[in-house]
């Protein structure tokens, strides 16, 4: 269960948002997409779900190109992307089954599958309620629980901490650990760098649409001259700017 | 299939559960036929002959047989407050009748009565109760005439040489065109609102919310998606375009039509063939919309596009109003005006021609499939999936 990007290229017009991202994410790891805004990590997911076309290179998702056949790729992935809203007249539960019968899930076995998210998630008090009134905690929550609710193998997370409280990102980060323990590729992108330093195996920082650097916290500080990882990323962001 | 089923099911209960939706769908057809009895109580009120006409006699000691003859033929005597000319000019009287001191003596004498009718005529309708005031005092100095003459041994009918005998039909005609012609628009216009909300929520509640992108990154044809959307939204037009044709015809049934030269026969036939002629266009506006609304970013600006829409058949109604049209090929052709044509027709109580509907309900599938591949197209750009 992997993700590959090889050479993976995209221009906006003139702006060229990704250029020429490789690396690779493994099962049973959690791997980090790490750099500062506009460092092209957003885009670089959004072309991984098929929803936007590389101008040029690959990626595939346990072996399947995504631009040849999206359909079998997306069915390998749960994605919380970028964009995460709900639909709030309807509530919790029903916004997670939703999510489960677009990936063919019904009857008991879809039922099961959402008690399942909702418990682990710890969403049961609001699980019937509609969303409408729910907090950010609460509705990153639930967009996690539907973009897992078909127990994907691998697992891609846009900055799923994003505007987050402390207890909510704690169990945001608990859930990462265990999608790990379960064996799962998991791939998330971040620009915090505590975050990434805490949860990863593997660390890719990107800059300017490049990876410049990937490996372990270790690797990272060492290809940066640093012996601080903070330090180390703002050299790499800073240096690929100064390129 | 269970893709279908699951977008469309989500769609629905997302839809009754938003008061907007059910609204535009259930009010609308309920606020028509009230809006048309309350037009056909206007127009009969203002157009109808019969109402009285209100006077002030002054001198009415003068002449009471003259003024028992004008009250017997529905000019009633009022009594007005303060001055009756201006009563007069505020429109709560429609003339002032002056009958002279002289009105016996002339007579006696055989000289002309003047009776003065005094109107204001500038008051809609003043013009019209004048001359039936005038009309009713001549024909008492006719009867008058008459009776003079025969009493003389001549028969009063030589003075009658020509006799011209008026039938207006124009004024029966162009009522019922009136009446007539702005219905298949209103019809039609249920489809409009009745879908409005919800395609607004199925395209551009989901770009500003944010949810379009986590949709569409599932394994499934966008086709799909828009054929699902687009099969809730139609649930909702057709609801409100049957509704509307429904209560129309029952208002129909109990709105004295005769009364407005509408010769109509208000069965179940009529009722089949009104909502038959109108279930074309409400398929094919529920896509039509969805197409427009997943250009729009936010709910607030689908709207204006949406509203903007709604104004074509309203424009092609209102001229219809203003010149009805017979039925001609090309116009089965085109979408929705089509439809509106064929609603005159059954309206008028002509048969519909055949091939004109089975032209128009080609025309609006073909319409209808085109604008799903449009929607389905746009859910692939880049610019719609990711532009917030």
């Amino acid at each position: 269960m992997t993700i590959e990007f090889d050479d993976v290229r995209k221009s906006f017009g003139t702006v060229r948002a990704v250029r020429g991202v490789s690396f690779r994410a493994a099962d049973g790891k959690v791997t980090g997409l790490l750099g500062p805004n506009g460092a092209g990590k957003t885009t670089s997911l959004r072309i991984m779900t098929g929803l936007l076309r590389a101008d040029g290179g690959t990626v595939r998702i346990d072996g399947i190109d995504v631009m040849a056949r999206p359909a079998e790729a997306r069915a390998r992935m749960g994605v919380l992307p970028d964009a995460r809203g709900l639909y709030p007249r309807l509530t919790a539960r029903e916004n997670i089954a939703y999510y489960g019968r677009l990936r063919g899930m019904t009857g008991t076995g879809l039922a099961r599958a959402v008690d399942a998210w909702i418990e682990r998630l710890g969403l049961e008090e609001v699980a019937d309620r509609r969303v409408a009134g729910f907090s950010q905690g609460e509705r990153a929550k639930v967009a996690l629980a539907r973009a897992l609710v078909h127990d994907p193998s691998n697992v891609v997370l846009d900055e799923p901490t994003n505007g987050l409280d402390v207890m909510s990102t704690r169990a945001v980060r608990d859930l990462i650990r265990g999608l790990r323990a379960e064996g799962r590729c998991v791939l998330f992108s971040s620009h915090i760098m505590q975050e990434v330093s805490a949860l990863c195996d593997e660390i890719v920082v990107i800059a300017g649409g490049r990876v410049v650097a990937e490996g372990d916290a270790a690797a990272i500080m060492d290809a940066a001259g640093c012996s601080d990882l903070e330090e180390a990323f703002v050299a790499l962001a800073e240096g690929d700017v100064a390129q | 299939m269970s893709v279908f089923r699951a977008i469309f099911g989500k769609e629905l209960r997302d839809a009754l559960r938003d008061r907007r939706s059910l609204l535009a769908a259930l009010i609308y057809p309920l606020v028509g036929p009230l809006m048309v009895v309350g037009m056909y109580a206007w127009m009969g009120k203002s157009q109808a002959p019969d109402r009285p006409v209100r006077v002030v006699f002054v001198g009415a000691d003068h002449a009471p047989n003259f003024v028992d003859y004008l009250t017997d033929r529905g000019i009633e005597s009022t009594e007005a407050p303060g001055d009756p000319e201006a009563a007069l000019a505020a429109g709560d009287l429609d003339a002032i009748v002056e009958i002279p001191e002289s009105f016996d003596e002339d007579l006696r004498q055989l000289r002309p009565v003047g009776v003065r009718v005094v109107t204001h005529g500038s008051r809609p309708g003043t013009l019209r109760a004048a001359r039936r005031v005038e009309r009713v005092v001549e024909g008492y100095g006719t009867r008058i005439g008459m009776s003079r003459l025969l009493l003389r041994g001549i028969d009063p009918r030589i003075t009658r040489a020509v006799v011209a005998e008026s039938v207006d039909l124009a004024t029966d005609r162009g009522r019922a065109a009136l009446v007539l012609g702005f219905l298949p628009m209103f019809i039609v216009l249920a489809g409009f609102v009745g879908g409005m909300y919800v395609a607004t929520d199925a395209s551009a509640g989901e770009r500003e919310r944010g949810s379009l992108e986590p949709l569409l990154l599932h394994p499934i044809s966008r086709w799909i998606v828009a054929a699902a959307k687009w099969a809730a939204t139609s649930v909702f037009s057709v609801l409100s375009v049957v509704l509307t044709a429904v209560a129309m015809w029952a208002a129909f049934r109990f709105v004295p039509l005769e009364g407005l030269g509408v010769h109509l026969d208000v069965g179940a036939r009529l009722l089949g063939a009104l909502v038959v002629m109108a279930l074309p266009v409400a398929p094919m506006v529920a896509a039509l919309q969805l197409l427009v609304g997943i250009f729009a970013r936010s709910f607030k600006e689908a709207q204006t596009y949406l509203s903007l829409l709604m104004f074509l058949p309203m424009l092609v109604g209102v001229f219809t109003i203003v010149e009805p049209v017979q039925p001609r090929p090309w116009m089965a052709a085109v979408p929705v005006f089509g439809s509106m044509v064929s609603l005159g027709s059954v309206l008028r109580g002509e048969a519909p021609d055949a091939m004109f509907v089975a032209t128009t309900v080609a025309v609006s599938a073909l319409v209808t499939v085109a604008a799903i591949h449009g929607v389905a197209w746009l859910l692939g750009k880049e610019r719609i999936v990711f532009g917030r």
